[in-house]
């Protein structure tokens, strides 16, 4: 490499992957070797967690953004962005980590019952050891012998333990419902060594069936510390008193089903820890070298069918949860429902299973305020460029005829189109103050651009994909302009700006061609009756496997203080789910499609506050029938001018929501037998080129910010070989 | 004026996260991997001892475990009269997972032997358990060997990966020469297994001669006796 100057990388847009992989190559210890660019369209950062302050500064969101207790490298980085920002608390609210982000124990699904109503169902899990982002203890918990153990431990409080219920203020939190969640550390048998476990399951396995309650208690027990042991004990041993088990509380399940109909959620939860169980044993998953990927070409409800769950389980609130918080239906299709195996347990066992602190982190304030500004700031401070209001139009190889003899083929140009010059030539300034937090608007500043006011009056959608009007077209040439390229705009924009690539290389063919990603819609209400008013008495929630087409509701009465209103809002709601791509593709080019998905959204929402949303809300519902459309609060309502109110449904013209079409912001999809297509931002087929989102092989495949996290440290490994693969957390997991 | 130098990408080491489950169990975040060959034996007993003992009883226990699921399959058939049993559809169903879950249990014994006698650090123990059971002996017809030595000749950056299904005991790879996908590169000719004598186990050797252009280099491994596909070979040379 050259050494004598800095190493220049250009950063192709502004998300979670794209911030992380800036965070990485300008930490301190590089000593400035990386000179980092930031290339964004429009004004603010974030990508799919872009957020922006509207009227009466209210946060509007693409959608709702809850960060998982497992999320240990997105926690990580930010942690770190904070302590370097330093902020002090007496100047700004959200001086630190803790102050933008607090645990939310609790997760809701519902069920729609025999009697014809949607039963709520709450689970309440207690806090785990250490908060995310602490260094990883020793004995790393990614170990899938790990989470089997966890998992016949939770199997046996299950079907064991005396049912209790969470008790509001216990501090202790250790009284929480039977679901799966919390660590049954009690009860366990005393330490064990290799033989008496030996010892004990011959004599479990000689008894004959494991007939009595507390023959499959003990063997469960068993189970569990020889799980731990692994890989101390051949497998089949094992295997074979799990299998004994699972037999027996098979049979002993069939009691519970017939007697008690009160348990049959029971039911659906140890039968789908079954079929897990004898699953991981029939796919051999514990010595697999692709781990649980070695499945990942079956769909989950598929492969928990193949070892026994029952069609109740597999159609349970659990399990539409499941599908429900990674948006898995293709094509936006609820009738097409679709998540990798693999990956859904990786997430499963993940969520459940080493989440620190609470199993849910709700952000504060906007993930914008919150994560995005602290960011920019700090990069700022270590001297990262950021080029706002530019659009990535093409990545141009060098020729192929121009490559020496065994030169691998690299970037040659990138060009974008600048969508607006700054005036006097500086640089956009994207932050607003709201409340002494630095924020990000809804609109960008017309004032500091070339010709701003002509462009505000024109109604420029600098984010809108459609969007094509500029003021310049720019290119940027290697070793003049840059050394390295990080491609950090989302999968859906690659058939638009990869054409030299995608012309050349079948692999990126194939992965345009299987990592689908699917529109989502969003909307946030604010509202004058809070929620207890309206009918909701259980405490504060994020709730999903409720109704289509918005089966995701959060209760975000936490932000008001955060917004800036004249009368405040007594309660805030945001909904989100998938949204339907069109029957023929060719429309989503036609003319008036972003409009139009605006437009079934706003006709989407309310139709669902008429018809849906007083199952959870039953006071919400207007003794005429339909919403009750008073109860929105309109930020730009006077209210020394009652004359000003609009009535009826077209108050929710004053609400918010979004059609996340475009293709950035469209969410990225695990379905069954795609996640092999993924390629690698270690990948090295282009000599100066890598990729950074969570649409990458970055070892967790999901679509979420830790994943996002993950392979933006995975881009700046692959540019300055830190950090170290090992410190990525999660990175090798099975 | 010379046009600036461009720059390249580092070599890494590996491109992929490491999801075998015997590979990660680290002591520590940085680097210092504990891998799990060499199990420890909490108790002080020698590990072969423990594998011996397993086993045997693996062997013991399968006529208790087809036993366990007949009498399932009874239990069930006895349920289904009662009222409110389950429905017989499912009734059936269920009889008809615990079968399946029965012969896939099989298939792991199995396998799981051939995990067993493949392990050189499990080996005495599986030789200890078959001298003390003939019938186990003579019910595992399988194994092989499959640790590989590279032998490796290059001077540059060069990366190796052989993905093989062990055939029987005496299993020896065989494998032509090694192509890229652009048909003007030369082949890999240079490349052979052969068998160690100390070890009784194969080699793989390999030359990368010096002009051999850059790329990704596989080929077909059979095994020697069949001709049999048995495997991949693919070596990847950096630039």
């Amino acid at each position: 490499m050259r050494r004598d100057e800095s190493i220049k990388v250009a950063i192709i847009g502004g998300g979670c992957a794209s911030i992380t992989t800036a965070f990485e190559l300008t930490r301190p210890h590089h000593r400035g070797k990386y000179q980092v660019t930031i290339y964004q369209v429009g004004w603010r950062l974030g990508g799919k967690g872009a957020s922006g302050r509207g009227p009466a500064s209210r946060i509007e969101e693409h959608g709702l953004h809850i960060w998982l207790g497992y999320y240990e490298n997105a926690f990580r980085l930010l942690r770190e962005c904070y302590a370097e920002l330093g902020r002090d608390p007496a100047v700004c609210p959200i001086a630190g980590w803790r102050d933008a982000f607090f645990p939310e124990p609790h997760i809701g699904l519902t069920e729609w019952s025999r009697s014809g109503n949607w039963l709520e169902w709450l689970a309440y899990f207690p806090p785990a050891d250490g908060l995310p982002g602490d260094p990883v203890a020793l004995n790393s918990p990614f170990t899938l012998r790990s989470y089997l153990a966890r998992t016949v431990a939770m199997l046996r409080l299950l079907l064991f333990h005396t049912r209790t219920r969470y008790a509001p203020g216990d501090p202790a939190g250790n009284t929480g419902p039977d679901l799966p969640g919390w660590l049954p550390e009690q009860g366990e048998p005393p330490p064990a060594t290799v033989k008496t476990v030996i010892a004990t399951m011959t004599r479990l396995l000689r008894i004959g069936v494991l007939s009595s309650a507390a023959a499959i208690s003990e063997a469960l027990g068993v189970l569990t510390v020889a799980l731990r042991s692994l890989p101390a004990f051949p497998e089949r041993l094992v295997g074979n008193l799990m299998e004994a088990v699972v037999s027996a509380i098979r049979g002993r399940l069939e009691s519970f089903v017939t007697e008690q109909d009160g348990l049959c959620y029971k039911w659906e939860v140890i039968d789908l820890v079954l079929a897990f169980l004898v699953g991981a044993v029939r796919f051999r998953l514990m010595t697999d070298p692709r781990g649980l990927s070695a499945i990942d070409q079956y769909d989950s409800r598929e492969w928990l069918r193949m070892n026994g769950a029952s069609e109740r389980s597999l159609n349970s609130a659990f399990v539409r949860g499941l599908y429900d918080l990674a948006m898995a239906y293709e094509d936006g299709d609820p009738t097409r429902p679709g998540l990798a195996a693999g990956q859904a347990l990786r997430g499963s066992m993940r969520l459940f299973f080493t989440y620190r602190g609470a199993i849910f982190w709700k952000l504060r304030s906007g993930m914008g305020d919150c994560v995005f500004a602290p960011y920019y700031e700090v990069l700022k401070r270590r001297g990262v460029r950021f080029e706002f209001f530019h659009r990535l139009t093409d990545v141009k190889l060098a020729p192929v005829e121009s490559l020496g003899f065994g030169e691998c083929p690299y970037v040659e140009a990138l060009e974008f189109d600048v969508q607006a010059e700054i005036a006097g030539g500086g640089e956009y300034q994207p932050l607003v103050d709201v409340k002494r937090v630095p924020c990000w608007p809804s609109t960008p500043d017309f004032s500091q651009l070339v010709d701003g006011e002509r462009l505000r009056q024109e109604g420029w959608r600098f984010e809108s994909h459609w969007e094509r009007r500029r003021s310049r077209a720019r290119t940027l040439r290697v070793t003049e302009d840059f050394d390295f390229v990080v491609l950090g705009v989302s999968v859906g924009v690659i058939p638009f700006v990869c054409r030299d690539i995608l012309e050349r290389d079948a692999r990126w063919r194939s992965m345009v061609a299987n990592v689908k990603t699917v529109a989502t819609q969003a909307f946030q209400v604010w509202m004058t009756e809070d929620m207890a008013a309206l009918g909701w008495t259980e405490a504060p929630v994020t709730l999903s496997a409720f109704t289509k087409p918005f089966d995701t509701w959060a209760d975000m009465g936490h932000v008001i203080p955060e917004e800036n209103w004249r009368s405040p809002p007594r309660s805030v709601a945001y909904f989100c789910n998938v949204l339907a791509d069109p029957a023929a593709p060719s429309d989503a080019d036609a003319p008036g499609y972003e409009a139009s998905c605006h437009d079934e959204v706003r006709r989407n929402a309310i139709d669902f506050l008429n018809r849906q949303v007083h199952h959870l809300w039953p006071n919400a519902l207007a003794w005429s029938g339909g919403f009750r459309w008073d109860l929105l609060l309109d930020p730009d309502e006077s209210p020394s001018d009652p004359g000003s109110a609009v009535a009826g449904e077209r108050r929710f013209s004053s609400q918010y929501w979004t059609a996340n079409v475009n293709p950035s912001d469209r969410y990225v999809l695990m379905l069954p037998g795609t996640l092999r297509c993924r390629i690698s931002p270690l990948d090295n087929t282009y000599d100066n080129l890598t990729i950074a989102g969570d649409w990458t092989d970055c070892g967790y495949n999901a679509g979420c910010v830790e994943a996002a996290v993950m392979s933006g440290r995975l881009a700046a490994h692959a540019i300055s070989l830190w950090p170290p693969l090992e410190d990525i957390t999660g990175y090798d997991h099975p | 004026m010379d046009k600036p130098e461009r720059l390249h990408r580092p070599e890494l080491d590996r491109d992929e996260p490491r999801r075998d489950f015997m590979s990660y169990i680290r002591t520590h975040g940085l680097g210092g991997e504990k891998t799990a060959a060499a199990p420890e034996q909490d108790d002080g007993a020698p590990i072969e001892a423990t594998v011996a003992h397993g086993v045997k009883l693996g062997y013991s226990v399968i006529d208790e475990q087809i036993r366990q699921g007949e009498k399932l399959a009874a239990r069930l058939r006895q349920v289904s009269g009662k009222p409110g049993a389950m429905p017989p559809a499912e009734l059936s169903t269920l009889i008809e997972r615990a079968l399946n879950i029965y012969k896939d249990m099989g298939a792991l014994a199995v396998a799981a032997m051939e995990t067993l006698v493949r392990s050189p650090l499990l080996q005495p123990g599986v030789t200890r358990a078959w001298q003390a059971s003939p019938d186990a002996a003579a019910a595992t017809t399988t194994g092989g060997a499959t640790n590989f030595r590279f032998e490796l000749a290059a001077n540059r950056r060069t990366q190796v990966r052989l993905d093989i299904r062990p055939q029987g005991a005496t299993f020896m790879p065989l494998v032509h020469s090694l192509h890229a996908a652009t048909p003007s590169a030369p082949p890999l000719t240079a490349v052979r297994f052969h068998l160690d004598p100390a070890t009784a186990s194969p080699v793989l050797h390999l030359d990368v001669p010096d002009g051999q252009p850059a790329g990704v280099y596989s080929g077909v491994v059979v095994d020697s006796a069949t001709n049999e596909p048995c495997g991949t070979l693919s070596v990847r040379i950096m630039s």
